[in-house]
């Protein structure tokens, strides 16, 4: 004898909330017009690619913007997504491409907005923390002089920790092709970072 | 640093690959050439300097959230995308006609059966059935279920959780139930 | 008593019925949708060309989610919104209806013609 008590309970159990769940889950039920579980995607993964998009293109407003079109995007295209397990590498490769279209159109001269530059982490000294404040800094600027694909080679690899197949296939190329834009990256950013010194 | 382009990466004028300096560099043991090229040295300072920074860079997430609406701003956005979708049979009023998404009829299906312990529904679908009387669908169901649970009685209790629900909750007979366990999960430590 | 026409736009229906339907329990927002009435009226009901709603007065933006069309004295209204995940979605759409053609009734001498109600979402609170 089944009774359901919906209406007359206050507080239903919900069942694990949405934002345990694995991203094959949220996927399949946002292909189905669940928005919860979008939402939950969005939650999720909304912060990592406007990161990225803010480091790619040196402007936060912008990079509101492109976050917010790589989600529309990416709920126009659920139904089309290969696998549901690889939806993070897949919002990425969203963000990417759209970021440096963004980049071919712009004017050549994009000069990092000193805003972009935030405190850096508290450190042992005062000195320390306003050394490693500087090379942060260093960093930064060093960073928009690299092309926009060794930019975001870098950026995919050393702080969205993203595996070399998995940006080969964001950026349409070789895993071989990423690590040599990577090692090329290395090197000139380690240059500059030597000046600085 | 002064590096040269070859084939597949960057030469120090010494000759060192780049790679290979940076793979020592990380690794913290620099071989002998290394220790004693001045350019290696230098080009070994500006990785060093390098690797602190990106470690600065990763940690730097805070002051780069993105702000507190956005993700109201994208389900805006979204929902304003929603194509529209098949209705469930129409309930006619006096006062004109309800009508009910078929997508919305999915969400009291996948509530429903979350119910179930051990259940965590996936896909599910509801589709108006032409040969049986009106108000009649057909569900199709994907499920997971957590590791341990009793797969028979999980999904015995999913079919007459969902169609309760359909009947109470969305308006509308569940002629049939097809469900398909599609994955084992197993709770996070 | 003077003798004239009170004419009232269909803005106005509309946001009665949006301000009523948000108002009824279990209803947690409208939904934007292309309506069958709109595309019934075609490009017009969305605020293009000729828009049989845009004549003259733009006093109240487009209701997202409600569309309403007065002929004489009849109005003909729809509701696209979501209920609230664990109601009874008929009893509260039937709930926002009911109160949808009492305040319209309410609000002039026409008839109501229709209430359509769409339940295109079920969501948390």
């Amino acid at each position: 004898m089944v009774t359901t008590q919906y209406e007359t309970q206050s507080r239903a159990k919900t069942g694990p909330p949405s934002d345990t769940w694995a991203d094959e889950t949220l996927v399949a039920r946002a292909r189905d017009g669940d928005t919860r579980a979008f939402e939950a995607l969005v939650r999720r993964y909304q912060g990592p690619i406007y990161r990225l998009a803010v480091r790619m293109l040196n402007d936060a407003a912008e990079a509101e913007d492109v976050t917010q079109e790589v989600f529309v995007t990416a709920w126009r295209r659920l139904p089309g997504i290969q696998d549901d397990k690889a939806v993070r590498a897949w919002l990425y490769r969203i963000a990417t491409n759209r970021c440096l279209n963004i980049l071919r159109a712009r004017k050549p001269t994009a000069p990092l907005q000193e805003e972009m530059i935030p405190a850096a982490n508290p450190a042992t000294s005062p000195e320390a923390r306003a050394e490693a404040h500087e090379r942060l800094a260093a960093l930064r600027i060093a960073l928009g002089q690299l092309t926009a694909e060794q930019r975001a080679c870098w950026l995919l690899r050393e702080v969205e920790e993203l595996s070399y197949a998995e940006i080969a296939t964001i950026l349409h190329t070789t895993p071989q092709a990423v690590r040599g834009r990577l090692a090329r990256a290395r090197a000139e950013l380690g240059e500059a970072m030597i000046s600085w010194q | 640093m002064a590096v040269r382009e070859v084939d597949d990466g960057y030469q120090l004028p010494c000759g060192q690959d780049a790679a290979v300096l940076w793979e020592h560099v990380a690794a913290g043991e620099l071989d002998e050439h290394e220790l004693g090229c001045p350019h290696c040295q230098a080009a070994a300072e500006g990785f060093r300097a390098l690797r602190e920074a990106s470690g600065d860079l990763a940690e730097a997430d805070d002051d780069l959230a993105p702000p507190r609406d956005l993700t109201e701003r994208i389900m805006r956005a979204v929902r304003t995308e929603r194509r529209r979708d098949a209705f469930l049979p129409v309930v006619e009023t006096g006062l004109g006609p309800i009508r009910v998404a078929a997508q919305a009829a999915a969400v009291v299906v996948r509530f429903a059966a979350d119910q179930a312990p051990g259940v965590a529904a996936r896909s599910c679908l509801v589709e108006q059935l032409a040969e049986e009387p009106d108000g009649w669908c057909a569900v199709r169901l994907d499920l997971t279920l957590r590791y341990g649970t009793d797969g028979m009685a999980a999904v015995a209790r999913v079919r007459e959780l969902v169609a309760a629900a359909a009947r109470e909750l969305a308006g509308f007979e569940a002629a049939r139930i097809d469900i398909t366990v599609v994955d084992i999960w197993q709770e996070q430590a | 008593m003077s003798v004239g026409r009170t004419v009232v736009e269909p803005p106005v229906a509309e946001k009665i019925a949006a301000l009523t339907a948000l108002a009824t329990p279990g209803v947690i927002r409208l939904e934007p949708s292309i309506s069958a009435l709109a595309a019934s009226l075609g490009r017009r009901a969305l605020g293009g060309p000729g828009s049989w709603r845009g004549a003259g007065n733009g006093a109240l933006p487009p209701t997202a989610g409600v569309r309403a069309e007065i002929t004489e004295d009849q109005v003909t209204v729809e509701v696209a919104l979501a209920v609230e995940l664990g109601r009874s979605v008929p009893v509260v759409a039937a709930d926002a209806q009911q109160r949808i053609a009492d305040a319209l009734r309410e609000l002039g001498s026409f008839a109501v013609e229709s209430v359509t109600i769409l339940v295109v979402d079920v969501d948390q609170g």
